[in-house]
């Protein structure tokens, strides 16, 4: 196998103006600062929805007068923003087949309110507790809590009555119905414990190399096939080899991943920063595992061999297309089959499900930094090095593989099957239509 | 001193031919012209001078040294397959091109800006190749393909989609480089530019080399016809192989008729004129049209048998 020698003078100028034409780009600074602040957007958003959604009125019909002070002192316990109202005199008059028609039209939510209050309409029997049927009407689907509390109060009303007329004193009935043991609960805090605790950063660092290989493929595809499509291909080839071409690119996308990284990784620990205390989080204790040495060395060779053996797919098969369109047609399906069974493994390593599964894919170079980063503190030793060694020799042995690939296709100018060549230059075929 | 010698290379792709045993020189200060139809071996011949793919067999040395990519120093590529980066200023291309072509950044700045102010370009140094108009952009290409001062320019069709003005431009910077010492070659299928600038000329038929000398050279195996004004058939005289009457808006006399005379092989338009003399034919005009390249091409290039016109190879 012969190993191309290279000019890393034309390298690096390859590398600067590519590196420079990615940060001109409006999508790639939309993607470095878009992307952190999406949680964000999305938790404001959903606690404002939240927010709209807790709009409930009550109204207690009680014709006795016995109940209606119970039911709202309990409910508000239960829900303090909750709005429990006595019944207009009127209502109470009404007789019971009556109420039906009365609260159609209360209950049914009126057109030009769009986000109309959530009813209930308690009807307390007259002579409760001899007459034991507590009608409801509800303008929506009943919270479980609310049901559950008028059920207490009006159990707790029936069994007073009930031992009022055994004999009981009143306060001796109520002491009775007052009993409740004491319930102790242990639980580890916020029902995280420590060890899942410390698998927050470093799994978060596995989604960010997942997102950015996702990210950076469009910008891989886009410069690729913007020297093919530029018919600049040819008067570059005059001045530097398509290895030298290839390097450039590659070191540019690094160089634009290093940046994305920083910026997300930046913005992840100043949110946990922000958020952990309201959230009764310890800052400190998330991000202990990321300043360990194994994670200070481990965490960016995985992230840069990761990015490197991904990008090289997409450089790829960006040199075969001649738009951008075909690239992505063409980069999608690869995509998917890459990316899919990392998100599976990723999930089951989190749940710690399917552990030889998820120990088997450790050794497959193309997943191996994405279960990798989360497992670098818990892993041994030999195994570390042993999966990186054979992560960094599977890119180099991509790196000569898809060389060949890239200079096959860089001057071909035949319009067959776009895969079909892929794999004719993979196996070593010539090119016949240069 | 030799800028380019090219000795017995070949090329295939698959089965096909495409260049065949093909040899030639280029000296220092010499325009070379490399000729051919689409498809005669070109572009695949440059290639080769230029290290993007190697040949099967035979040897390239260009200014002394074989071909490879640190040649790029010395050497003006402008492909016939021409682009730029869309979104990067005149002058950074000049010295991204300028730099990966061995200058330094400091001299591959002025001397892009020098190249785009000789091109009525100075002002637009700093805007981005996506606001130019084609005109511009064809500037930029030939001015990338100069940047280094070359001593040895290829130009692959370059004239192909060219505007008139940048056509004209080609042509100055052409002789300029030429007059500076470098040896330049060019491909084209355009006759008119290679009669105009070439010192010599090779002429590509199918991957083969069916011609290679001096313009006259060319021409001189090309007979024209000759055009006759007579009033009797001069098919009779013993030198003609065939004539017919040639249409012409000035026949005022019906009696003397223009005729196109084809000579038999070998024989020249002095042997027809003695005969005529000789043989007491009448004449009124006896001219000879002087053949251009393209008519030179076209029996060379049209020549499929030993049978034909015999040329200097």
């Amino acid at each position: 196998m012969k190993i191309p020698r290279l000019n890393w003078r034309h390298v690096l100028l390859v590398a600067s103006r590519d590196f420079r034409q990615t940060l001109r780009t409006r999508s790639f600074w939309l993607t470095v600062f878009l992307m952190p602040m999406l949680p964000v957007v999305g938790g404001l958003a959903g606690s404002r929805l939240a927010g709209d959604s807790e709009r409930e009125k009550i109204v207690v019909i009680d014709p006795d007068g016995h109940m209606e002070p119970r039911l709202a002192a309990a409910l508000h316990r239960v829900a303090p923003d909750i709005d429990v109202t006595p019944a207009p005199e009127a209502l109470t008059k009404l007789q019971t087949e009556a109420l039906d028609d009365a609260f159609r039209s209360y209950i049914a939510p009126p057109r030009e309110d769009p986000h109309p209050p959530k009813g209930y309409v308690i009807a307390v029997p007259r002579n409760f507790p001899n007459d034991v049927h507590v009608r409801i009407w509800v303008s929506h689907n009943p919270g479980h809590t609310i049901i559950t509390t008028i059920n207490d109060v009006m159990s707790t009303g029936m069994r007073d009555a009930a031992m009022t007329q055994a004999g009981l004193s009143p306060a001796e009935a109520a002491r009775i119905n007052a009993l409740e043991p004491t319930l102790s609960t242990r639980m580890p805090k916020h029902g995280l414990s420590d060890a899942t605790l410390a698998k927050i950063a470093p799994t978060a660092l596995a989604y960010i190399l997942m997102l950015a290989v996702i990210m950076s493929a469009q910008w891989l595809l886009q410069a690729m096939v913007e020297e093919r499509s530029g018919k600049l291909l040819e008067a570059l080839l005059a001045c530097i080899t398509p290895d030298e071409l290839l390097c450039g690119k590659l070191i540019a996308t690094l160089e634009a991943l290093v940046v994305l990284f920083a910026a997300w990784i930046g913005a992840g620990l100043l949110a946990a920063a922000i958020l952990c205390p309201h959230l009764g989080l310890s800052f400190t204790q998330i991000v202990a595992p990321l300043t360990s040495l194994r994670m200070l060395i481990g965490a960016p060779f995985f992230l840069l061999t990761g990015s490197a053996a991904l990008a090289l797919i997409c450089l790829a098969i960006g040199a075969q297309c001649e738009t951008l369109r075909e690239a992505q047609g063409m980069m999608m399906p690869v995509i998917f089959v890459l990316m899919l069974p990392v998100q599976m493994l990723l999930q089951m390593q989190v749940a710690g499900t399917a552990t030889q599964a998820v120990a088997f894919a450790r050794w497959v170079p193309i997943w191996t930094p994405f279960l990798d980063l989360p497992a670098l503190s818990t892993q041994a030793d030999w195994s570390i090095f042993a999966q990186g060694g054979l992560l960094l020799g599977f890119c180099i042995l991509e790196a000569v593989v898809l060389t060949r690939v890239f200079r096959h296709a860089l001057l071909r100018n035949d319009t067959g099957s776009k895969w079909g060549s892929l794999v004719a230059a993979l196996l070593g075929q010539k090119d016949r239509a240069l | 001193m030799t800028a380019l010698s090219v000795s017995h290379i070949s090329k295939s792709f698959g089965s096909k031919l495409a260049v065949d045993d093909l040899s030639f020189s280029v000296a220092e200060g010499e325009t070379f012209g490399f000729l051919g139809g689409n498809g005669a071996g070109k572009t695949t011949s440059l290639r080769m001078m230029l290290d993007i793919i190697p040949p099967d067999r035979g040897e390239i040395r260009v200014l002394g040294r074989p071909a490879a990519r640190e040649n790029a120093t010395q050497i003006g590529f402008l492909p016939e397959e021409r682009g730029l980066y869309r979104n990067m200023t005149a002058l950074d291309t000049l010295i991204y091109f300028g730099r990966l072509k061995g200058l330094s950044g400091t001299d591959a700045r002025s001397r892009g800006l020098a190249l785009l102010e000789r091109f009525g370009l100075s002002g637009e140094a700093r805007k981005n190749i996506a606001s130019f108009s084609k005109g511009m952009a064809q500037k930029v290409q030939i001015a990338t393909a100069l940047i280094n001062r070359p001593r040895l320019l290829m130009l692959d069709e370059p004239f192909s989609g060219l505007d008139p003005i940048n056509q004209a431009l080609l042509e100055d910077e052409i002789l300029r480089a030429s007059r500076e010492g470098a040896a330049v070659l060019f491909s084209t299928h355009i006759m008119q530019h290679a009669e105009r600038l070439c010192d010599r000329l090779l002429i590509l038929v199918k991957g083969r080399k069916r011609f290679e000398g001096t313009l006259s050279e060319a021409l001189a195996g090309v007979s024209g016809n000759v055009t006759l004004s007579c009033r009797a058939d001069p098919t009779a005289l013993a030198d003609v192989a065939e004539a017919h009457i040639a249409v012409s808006e000035h026949a005022s006399d019906p009696e003397w008729k223009p005729w196109s005379v084809a000579l038999k092989p070998g024989r020249t338009a002095a042997d027809l004129l003695e005969t005529c003399t000789r043989e007491g034919f009448a004449l009124r005009s006896f001219e000879l049209p002087r053949p251009t390249l393209h008519d030179a091409f076209i029996a060379i290039a049209g020549t499929t048998s030993a049978s034909g016109p015999e040329y200097p190879a």
